[in-house]
């Protein structure tokens, strides 16, 4: 469940880490789910790299807190909710995207980033 | 129709279809087995807490540890091998002759491979003979300009059928 000013995790090799959610791209009051587009600001990023504070991006929503029904009944639950960033041409910002991710993407036909994430759940 | 069901990560209770919820860590991320099912939120909430499942009282291992309750239901259940009770014969030896040959002492087996060998030599002899006979005939008709005479019935020689059981499987032994 994201919604304006949370704060998301920024999960790939971008140099971005922590990112405040200012929009979410759907109707006005809706809860940001899985496979969802934002917009975010960079909070705080590493240095030397693409990415620096105060920078806004777009991003999708790849791993959330929030339990999600599953197709056959189950439910799931991340540690933290990540995101995977976009750059100014809506592609994929970074070459690796780390840590686990949700199938859920797959029906969303974005399959780039389940080739370049590790694990898929 | 089987039931697929999961185990608790926690408790090791079954989770059937519909139950529980599954939680996947993002920072620790094992690539072995990055889900942890678990079957109500108390299990969660105390795996989160990094309690050892040993010590709390109602989790399968700690019963599995002080036998409490049903164990043998626990346990897996695994089918025992049936051994097999009914013999058979191997390699052209039917089971009444290896028995036999079990039952036998060593001087009944000394005896029977004299025997053996006697039998043997007999044999060997007779063909010789038989063959030295050709050589004889072939040689006379050779020095007489003849023909060799066809071979008649009586000239063959039967070996004797061997009352003893082959040697084969004696001396292996």
């Amino acid at each position: 469940m994201i919604i304006i000013k949370t704060i998301v995790r920024a999960t790939d090799t971008t140099g971005a880490r922590l990112c405040e959610c200012i929009k979410i791209l759907r109707s006005k009051y809706y809860n940001g789910k899985l496979t969802d587009y934002i917009i975010i600001a960079v909070k705080t990023a590493l240095t030397n790299r693409k990415i620096k504070r105060h920078e806004v991006y777009k991003g999708i929503v790849v791993r959330i807190k929030k339990k999600t029904m599953r197709f056959h009944g189950g439910k799931i639950t991340f540690e933290d909710n990540g995101i995977v960033l976009f750059n100014k041409r809506n592609e994929i910002f970074a070459s690796r995207v780390l840590g686990p991710v949700c199938t859920e993407l797959r029906k969303e036909k974005i399959v780039k980033i389940l080739t370049m994430s590790g694990v898929i759940i | 129709m089987v039931v697929k069901t999961d185990l608790c990560a926690f408790s090791g209770l079954r989770i059937y279809p519909g139950h529980g919820l599954r939680y996947v860590p993002a920072t620790s991320v094992q690539t072995t087995r990055p889900v942890f099912p678990f079957i109500h939120k108390k299990a969660r909430a105390l795996f989160q807490r990094r309690r050892n499942p040993r010590v709390i009282s109602w989790s399968q291992l700690y019963r599995r540890q002080h036998k409490k309750g049903n164990v043998e239901l626990l346990k897996k259940s695994r089918k025992k091998k049936v051994q097999r009770t009914d013999q058979r014969g191997f390699a052209g030896a039917s089971i009444d002759f290896i028995n036999a040959q079990r039952r036998q002492t060593e001087e009944q087996r000394k005896q029977i491979r004299l025997s053996t060998k006697k039998a043997l030599e007999e044999r060997k002899t007779k063909l010789n003979a038989k063959k030295n006979e050709q050589k004889k005939k072939l040689e006379e008709a050779k020095l007489s300009g003849k023909k060799p005479a066809a071979k008649t019935a009586q000239q063959k020689i039967v070996p004797k059928k061997q009352s003893q059981p082959k040697a084969k499987f004696t001396q292996t032994r």
